[in-house]
């Protein structure tokens, strides 16, 4: 089970995106916990995740928790991907990014 | 032009990096977000209690209890909610601060807080400073008090209880040391603060702080500031409200000022309140519901009409970013005039008609997903017109967004036609 925890301000966007990206898994055999936050709950929501995936509009966030989780991989959605809710080249990056970690 | 963007982004970025470190203005902007039930129910029971319709005015005037009802629930909730702050903003302060049992500091804030406002012994505790008056006061303690009671905590100055004990236990144990010092110690400002000019230390806040900063926070300038800054970090991909969230403080103060005027029959004193801010943006803090709408309804190119299925619905609740990144606007140096007038636009209008009284808001905002036009219901006393206002922004948004996406949609056309499709930018 791949545990990702999406972040961006209200948590509202990053949520459309997470229903998009639960289908994707299903429908190509991933085992995913995959839920989505506003920053403001990170501190509660993170224990246990894989992956830090961080919405463009919060990715000055990027630096301070890159080094305060270095056992997790923390990324930045890219802007174009993000906008267009392109939720499988989303979470196959992020999978491929856990896998390097590891 | 590329130049000044990059450098806008220079800018921004350690800017709203700054801003998110300050965890108490997120903590203020949460607990603002948690009371909300008890400031919108108490919003609608001064509303009922003071709606001037002709039936409803027959109705209260036949059942005298009904009013007393209405002005109860107003009285107990909205009048004093400093104290349910005082309440919220201390545990969720502690959570961001990632404190060692955070419930532990509600009961010493409380007991803080009501120890610096002026009471009568044993018979009753003003309302007065429970209200919009004492804000401040409840940040500033709630502050204070998280603070401190993090230093005991964290430094393992507590009275530690044997590993049988059961960790229930252990943790009203472990808060029992701060609260004996922290508890005496607002005991003591609290009394000497009486022999002060100011009478009490709510009186201090008040006057050296809040109402200063109340005044020039409210001004126009202050907030063209605030709908600008907005502007700005979305330009840079930021969400607005990590960088607005340093105006918090005085929207908070502003909205609950307003709601009590109302509740009095008064007209709310203060321009800048949650209300103006809903309307001057028009579809949530990016402001982008005419963009979409011009994609939609009038763009022809595939790309164009593909970003509008995307964008269509979530912008219709507020949510901007899809169309942000999307399109992009973010960084995008064709789109800096639209983009940056429908803001400036949208947020004079709102004030002008405010200030000059043709509409009124209550200072509430129950969500801010709540769609533009419908919102007007929810957020003013004359809604009519504001559903109007809320129309009128649309249709200029729109006239300000159609000749820029007419480019940039043409452009994508040739390209399509000629089966040259270029990566999207961004």
């Amino acid at each position: 089970m791949t545990t990702i925890r999406l972040y961006c301000h209200h948590g509202a966007t990053t949520k459309m995106l997470v229903s998009k990206m639960d289908a994707y898994a299903k429908s190509n055999g991933y085992e995913c916990d995959i839920q989505a936050f506003p920053y403001t709950s990170l501190v509660e929501s993170v224990k246990g995740a894989d992956a830090i995936l961080l919405a463009p509009q919060v990715r000055f966030k990027l630096d301070s928790l890159t080094k305060e989780y270095p056992d997790k991989a923390v990324i930045v959605i890219e802007a174009a991907d993000y906008g267009m809710m392109e939720a499988g080249k989303i979470l196959e990056y992020a999978l491929n990014k856990i896998k390097e970690k590891e | 032009m590329d130049k000044f963007i990059s450098k806008i982004e220079k800018v921004m970025l350690p800017i709203s990096e700054r801003i998110g470190k300050l965890v108490f203005l997120q903590a203020l902007a949460q607990t603002m977000q948690i009371i909300l039930p008890i400031t919108v129910v108490g919003g609608f029971a001064t509303l009922l209690a003071f709606l001037d319709i002709g039936f409803w005015t027959a109705v209260l005037e036949s059942v005298p209890i009904l009013r007393m009802i209405f002005m109860t629930i107003q009285s107990l909730t909205l009048s004093i909610i400093s104290l349910y702050m005082a309440v919220v903003l201390p545990y969720r302060y502690a959570l961001q601060l990632e404190v060692k049992n955070p419930f532990g500091v509600l009961p010493v804030n409380i007991a803080c807080f009501l120890l610096i406002t002026p009471t009568e012994l044993y018979t009753s505790i003003p309302a007065e400073w429970l209200g919009h008056k004492g804000i401040f006061a409840v940040m500033i303690i709630s502050f204070l008090v998280v603070r401190v009671y993090n230093l005991f905590m964290s430094r393992g100055i507590i009275i530690k209880m044997p590993e049988s004990v059961p960790t229930y236990v252990g943790e009203a144990f472990s808060a029992l040391l701060p609260a004996l010092v922290i508890i005496p110690v607002f005991g003591c400002v609290g009394q000497l603060m009486t022999l002060t000019p100011f009478g009490h230390m709510h009186q201090m806040i008040y006057d050296l702080i809040q109402a200063p900063l109340q005044g020039i926070g409210s001004s126009f300038g202050s907030y063209m500031l605030y709908i600008l800054t907005a502007a700005l970090s979305f330009f840079v991909g930021i969400h607005g409200m990590s960088t607005t969230s340093v105006w918090n403080p005085i929207t908070s103060a502003n909205a609950m000022q307003n709601l009590e005027a109302l509740s009095q029959g008064l007209v709310p004193p203060n321009v800048f309140d949650p209300g103006v801010v809903a309307t001057a943006f028009v579809g949530g803090m990016g402001s982008f519901l005419g963009t979409v709408l011009v994609i939609v309804l009038f763009m022809k190119s595939k790309r164009m009409k593909q970003l509008g299925k995307v964008c269509l619905v979530p912008q219709i609740f507020n949510i901007c970013e899809p169309v942000l990144f999307g399109l992009p606007i973010m960084l995008n140096p064709m789109l800096v005039i639209p983009y940056f007038s429908t803001y400036i636009v949208n947020a004079v209008v709102a004030w002008v008609t405010r200030a000059a009284g043709l509409v009124l808001y209550t200072g509430l905002d129950p969500s801010w997903t709540i769609p533009m036009v419908l919102k007007a219901f929810f957020i003013s006393q004359t809604p009519v017109r504001v559903a109007i206002l809320h129309i009128i922004l649309i249709v200029i948004d729109m006239l300000i967004w159609y000749p820029f996406l007419k480019v940039i949609d043409k452009q994508y056309l040739r390209e399509e036609d000629s089966g040259v499709i270029t990566p999207a930018q961004g």
